[in-house]
């Protein structure tokens, strides 16, 4: 098992070094630099290639992707053509409010999701499950910036229960962490609910199909036969076998929460690596776009490997060595 | 070949069979004593209300099993033996299945008793106290009858943990006994095991000792052998032939192998499209069968001592449970068939006590086996 997770992060290397090279030539291949947020059509050739000098664009393209491997290796993610200032010095506050917004759409999802999708599956057709179907359907083909303008219409405005953006208010002194914890909380129950929207559908679909599956099969008869009740029957000897693919989906569900916290973090106004990766892409600020991208990339690397872990975890029949 | 079986059994129903006979009915239990039935089925109906129509699986079902007997259910396909036998503890799955009709004595108890002016089941709660424990199941699919995702050990220690309040490690020493019992090899490993490292046969044994965790009064076997390879079945039929003699159970044995009913059973009865069709002992069904069906199945059973070079079959198949033929639902197949079998279903003759036809070609001294449409 060890030598397994061993050998599948040194197979991330080569992966990782392979995305950052397309990563490099698709933003190469866009149109535009930083250097044109500066330049006046009034300008002189060398006034825009001193400008050039200054963003460090004036090598070709090749050399300028050595220099950012040897760079990004040692731990220097370059420095943020928009603000002057270096790359990890942005970036590090963003991680965790992306992390925790992630984690709890996450958590969100999987605590509505999975327990919606076995009521769904053990009431087959029941009006609970045609509801719950229609709801999930919303859920998948609703685009999230609707969704959460609507949520911000009813529950920011008209009722006023949550704030309407960003995730302090900076006039509230918290008097202790926990009180500034909960103040964040508040901030993010909405993104929360918009980011976790699509994860709640997609398990309760993927739920009710797996469950609805296992509970036909011949060792549910088996259970219910050696006088089981229903609940240890479903909760236990369905539910151990119904969850193997939905747990298989964890780790790949990790590039769609960041994929979604672009959209909600622009929605919602928190300062996050979604919206500073979108403001980034306008801006061509290339080091940042590099730097999110590629921890995106880690990311979902690190998400299959779990999900295989996971998938062993889960199931006796798989093993790894 | 059992006798011996009911030396133990001195616990003596209360029940009389006699008061609860439903008087048109010219099945069973008339001249048993009493005491001697465990289980008395009487005009079973299993329907399946789909979309395409209602199945009727179980139409009117009679059977009974006494205590330390064997009973073969035999049957093509489809003929409704698993249905009627996973009704007796309820775990047909309903919807889409119904129980309509009928009436189910188990043990002295009313597990079920259906017609238009009650409609009574036992509730849950004590029927789950008998699946299980006074009832065990022996399935067809050893493959995919035991859970995947948990161990031998849990599988076969959870009856005894419910129903005999066994703590985990008293339940987890009994499983290694009843592995032992069953004759697996090494069964202190094997606990330990999942089922997936497990062959077919051994999973086979391993259902059969979950069935026998409780020492059940009545197991019920739903084609143990059907899934395995030819030598494998002989070895587990010799294991559940060997431990008839040492358990206090009742058996009903679901197959459509006749060769298989030989070797097992005490008396057996035919189904077919939902009904019993005849009733016998062993000997005398294999001796003089009454029912053209049942003459039909001992005819296709290979024989290695015939130089016939034909399989004998029975013509036609076993027809759609929607949309029966009207009359006797045999008659398309039938070789003497009339014009009556075509329009009201025949009465149910009795032979002996134990032997009992639905036909309407028998005629009091068997039924003739020149065939034709004359009547």
């Amino acid at each position: 098992m060890r030598t397994y997770i061993i050998r599948r992060l040194l197979q991330i290397i080569p992966v990782f070094l392979g995305i950052t090279v397309i990563l490099f030539l698709i933003i190469e291949l866009s149109p535009g630099d930083a250097s044109t947020n500066f330049i006046d059509p009034r300008m002189r050739p060398e006034q825009r290639a001193e400008i050039a000098r200054r963003f460090g664009l004036e090598e070709p393209a090749f050399n300028r992707y050595f220099i950012w491997l040897g760079n990004t290796l040692r731990g220097d993610l370059g420095m943020s053509m928009r603000y002057q200032r270096p790359v990890t010095e942005i970036l590090a506050p963003m991680i965790p409010t992306t992390l925790t917004l992630a984690l709890l759409a996450f958590l969100f999802s999987v605590i509505i999701g999975i327990p919606a999708g076995i009521i769904s599956a053990t009431r087959q057709y029941s009006l609970a499950d045609n509801s719950l179907t229609v709801f999930s359907l919303i859920g998948i083909s609703l685009p999230s910036f609707f969704f959460g303008l609507i949520l911000l219409r009813i529950f920011a405005i008209q009722m006023q229960w949550f704030p309407l953006f960003g995730i302090r208010n900076p006039l509230y002194a918290p008097p202790n962490a926990l009180a500034g914890a909960m103040h964040m909380l508040h901030h993010l129950v909405l993104p929360m609910i918009v980011l976790g929207m699509g994860g709640t559908a997609t398990f309760m679909r993927y739920t009710r199909s797996s469950m609805l599956e296992v509970i036909r099969s011949d060792y549910i008869r088996t259970a219910r036969a050696k006088g089981l009740s229903e609940k240890v029957v479903i909760y236990r000897h369905a539910l151990r076998n119904g969850l193997i693919p939905i747990i298989t989906l964890f780790g790949f569900w990790i590039p769609s929460l960041m994929g979604g916290a672009v959209i909600t973090e622009s929605i919602f106004g928190i300062p996050g690596l979604g919206r500073t990766a979108i403001d980034a892409v306008n801006f061509r600020d290339f080091p940042i776009i590099m730097a999110v991208n590629s921890m995106l990339a880690f990311l979902t690397l690190l998400g299959a490997l779990i999900s295989d872990l996971l998938y062993a975890a889960a199931d006796p029949r798989i093993k790894y060595d | 070949m059992n006798e011996n079986l009911n030396n133990d059994l001195n616990n003596v129903d209360d029940v009389d069979i006699g008061a609860m006979m439903v008087p048109e009915s010219g099945m069973p239990a008339v001249g048993q004593k009493k005491e001697d039935i465990l289980l008395d089925v009487k005009g079973l109906k299993t329907f399946f209300h789909t979309d395409n129509g209602t199945v009727r699986a179980v139409n009117d079902v009679d059977f009974y099993v006494r205590k330390g007997e064997t009973l073969g259910l035999v049957g093509e396909s489809g003929c409704g033996k698993s249905i009627s036998s996973m009704s007796i503890t309820r775990i047909v799955e309903t919807p889409p299945g119904k129980y309509e009709g009928g009436e189910i004595t188990f043990d002295g108890k009313t597990l079920l008793r259906i017609n238009e002016n009650e409609r009574y089941l036992l509730p849950e709660k004590d029927m789950r106290s008998i699946r299980g424990n006074d009832i065990s199941f022996i399935f067809q699919e050893p493959m995919t009858s035991l859970n995947p995702v948990f161990k031998i050990s849990k599988q076969i220690s959870e009856p005894m943990m419910l129903h005999r309040g066994m703590t985990k490690k008293e339940a987890h020493e009994e499983s290694i006994r009843l592995l032992d019992l069953v004759r697996i090899p090494n069964p202190e490993r094997i606990v330990d095991e999942y089922p997936f490292s497990l062959s077919g046969g051994m999973r086979q044994r391993v259902m059969i000792a979950m069935a026998l965790a409780c020492e059940p009064k009545l197991l019920i076997a739903d084609e143990p052998t059907t899934a395995l390879d030819v030598t494998v079945q002989a070895q587990v039929l010799e294991l559940m032939n060997d431990l008839k003699s040492r358990i206090n159970a009742s058996i009903i044995f679901i197959t459509h192998d006749l060769g298989v009913i030989a070797e097992m059973c005490d008396r057996v009865v035919v189904m077919y499209a939902g009904k019993v069709v005849e009733s016998s002992p062993i000997e005398e069904l294999f001796e003089s069968p009454q029912h053209p069906y049942t003459q039909g199945l001992i005819a296709s059973k290979p024989d290695m001592a015939t130089t016939e070079k034909r399989l004998h079959v029975i013509p036609g198949n076993v027809p759609d449970l929607t949309e029966l033929p009207g009359g006797c639902p045999f008659h398309p197949r039938c070789y003497k068939v009339t014009e009556r079998c075509k329009q009201e279903y025949p009465p149910t003759h009795k032979i002996t006590d134990e032997h009992i036809v639905s036909c309407w070609e028998y005629n009091g001294s068997g039924i003739s086996s020149e065939g034709g449409e004359e009547a």
